[in-house]
């Protein structure tokens, strides 16, 4: 009888212990990423971890399923605006909706650069280049960089610049940088309108 | 002098099985040679080849076009029921338990319900490739998602105007993807032709535009929430991440440009993304545009830093040595995952 009870017990664990590993992205918990190798790939102090769990990026990156991502391996450079720049956003930009998943995606993804990329190598690029470095981001653009007043400025193919306010936080899995403005994908990468033609 | 005939028709018979061999023997090493080229360019892109050049043949188990017990190809090898779009549009605004009772419908899995979140007002039911929306108040079905792709599925046909929109160049994926595929690409790419609608990549026949199969793209609007695309069932995850994500009884994974997906082994809809992969570049290219920004991780600083003879670049789990000179990407000198 004991040992019946045990083995349920056990089971029980096991099936609770499945479950926190499926849930890694619940609400007010850090995400994880999604296995064990990546998650030890990762290291502890990840990106996902260390940003405001109850910021409007993370809320974003979660709404696109990225917020696993960011506590993966990596490494990625990501700029993150404030939350006070979310709210000048058009409406409905950060909409969660599953219509809306395409345009988030394109947004979040165009503020995310491979690899470690500090202030200080940005700078170096800008001086190396006659004061302007171009960026590729994982979704496929590109960001300007230049100086002004000694701060480094980003500005996405609109126009739109946003300077970089606080720089390298560093993580196990790569680089913060605060922004205070919101940066925009080019309107080609949000997606294409039926029947145009681009490309070959 | 009948002896001399079928002497003659043997030789002939000889001749001509000589001649198939030899075609044979010719593709196999066309196909070879395509392969080595598109290794040496690219190793994910020719990964990613190889595997596609087996669907063909998973196609052709029905030995013809058209409907599999009623159903179109890709939704049959699912194997979990099929609706074509037309068929469940005419469920909007029906009571729940009508569709229910015609198809079975569940609730979504618990990993997934973030993604389709329940709201006052509306709550969700999955089945045969679709979401319902359901009003609360009078559970009638008020709005449906294909999880598929765009809309069309494969044993369909795409539309005329469809057929003029092509692959979006913006993350190289026009050369992933082509318009179309050259002649040395050999069999099962004859007739193949890519196309673009809504955030969804179409592999039609170039003729009529009848599906062969439908790739979600991620950036494009589409992707976690959406069902994995039925000829990706096969593990396809590069090399150098391999190690980490790898299929358990509850999740698989899937590479497709620009991420490696996780995907729920029951529905097959991608829960979330394992990582991001950079357009990025392989060795042989010159360096793209945006890349010549330093940005090897810390641990790797102190060994790989940029001097006047070379530079070191980090992509998608290597770090590159690049001729800051010609800016050409000269060799891989660290794989940080394994």
């Amino acid at each position: 009888m004991n040992s019946r009870a045990l083995a349920w017990g056990l089971a029980a664990v096991v099936l609770a212990a499945s479950a926190c590993n499926k849930q890694g992205s619940n609400a007010g918990q850090a995400p994880q990423a999604q296995t064990r190798d990546a998650q030890k790939a990762a290291g502890t102090k990840t990106i996902a971890a260390g940003l405001a769990q109850n910021g409007r990026f993370m809320a974003a990156a979660k709404g696109a399923g990225l917020d696993q991502t960011l506590a993966g391996p990596g490494p990625y450079t990501v700029f993150v605006p404030d939350d006070a720049a979310f709210d000048a956003a058009p409406a409905g930009t950060f909409d969660v909706t599953p219509q809306n998943r395409g345009q988030l995606t394109g947004v979040l993804t165009n503020l995310i650069l491979p690899g470690t990329v500090l202030v200080a190598d940005i700078d170096k690029l800008v001086d190396k280049n006659k004061g302007k470095g171009v960026l590729a981001t994982v979704g496929g653009g590109t960001l300007t960089a230049t100086k002004d007043g000694g701060k480094t400025v980003l500005t996405d193919s609109a126009g739109h610049k946003a300077t970089i306010t606080q720089a390298d936080e560093q993580f196990t899995n790569g680089v913060v940088h605060h922004i205070d403005g919101l940066l925009m994908p080019a309107k080609a990468a949000a997606g294409l309108a039926v029947g145009q033609k681009v490309g070959k | 002098m009948a002896e001399q005939a079928a002497h003659g028709k043997a030789a002939r018979e000889q001749q001509v099985d000589t001649r198939i061999a030899q075609r044979g023997g010719d593709q196999a090493a066309r196909l070879a040679e395509v392969q080595q080229r598109l290794a040496a360019n690219n190793p994910t892109a020719a990964e990613r080849i190889a595997s596609f050049r087996n669907a063909p043949t998973t196609f052709a188990v029905n030995g013809s076009r058209g409907l599999i017990d009623g159903c179109p190809p890709g939704l049959w090898m699912k194997n979990n029921g099929c609706m074509p779009p037309g068929q469940a549009a005419k469920l909007l605004g029906t009571p729940l338990a009508a569709a229910a009772a015609a198809y079975p419908l569940s609730a979504l899995p618990q990993p997934l319900t973030y993604l389709y979140p329940d709201t006052p007002d509306y709550y969700y039911r999955y089945g045969d490739g679709y979401l319902y929306q359901v009003d609360r108040g009078t559970n009638l079905i008020a709005s449906l998602l294909p999880l598929i792709g765009g809309g069309y599925l494969p044993g369909q046909y795409l539309p005329q105007p469809y057929m003029a929109s092509y692959v979006p160049d913006y993350y190289g994926l026009n050369s992933f993807y082509p318009a179309s595929y050259g002649a040395d690409y050999g069999y099962g790419y004859e007739n193949l032709c890519n196309r673009y609608a809504n955030g969804v990549i179409y592999q039609v026949d170039c003729d009529d535009g009848y599906v062969e199969n439908v790739i979600p793209l991620y950036a494009g609007g589409y992707g976690v929430g959406q069902m994995l695309p039925s000829a990706y069932s096969y593990y396809n995850v590069p090399m150098q991440y391999r190690s980490l994500y790898y299929d358990t009884p509850d999740y698989g994974y899937w590479y497709a440009p620009g991420a490696i997906y996780q995907y729920d082994q029951r529905t097959s809809l991608i829960t979330s993304v394992a990582a991001l992969m950079a357009p990025g570049f392989t060795v042989g290219q010159q360096l793209p545009v945006g890349y010549d920004v330093y940005n090897v991780p810390y641990d790797y600083r102190a060994t790989y830093y940029d001097t006047p003879n070379a530079w070191y670049r980090y992509n998608n789990g290597y770090i590159y040595q690049v001729d800051p000179v010609t800016q050409i990407v000269t060799a891989i000198v660290a794989s940080l995952l394994t």
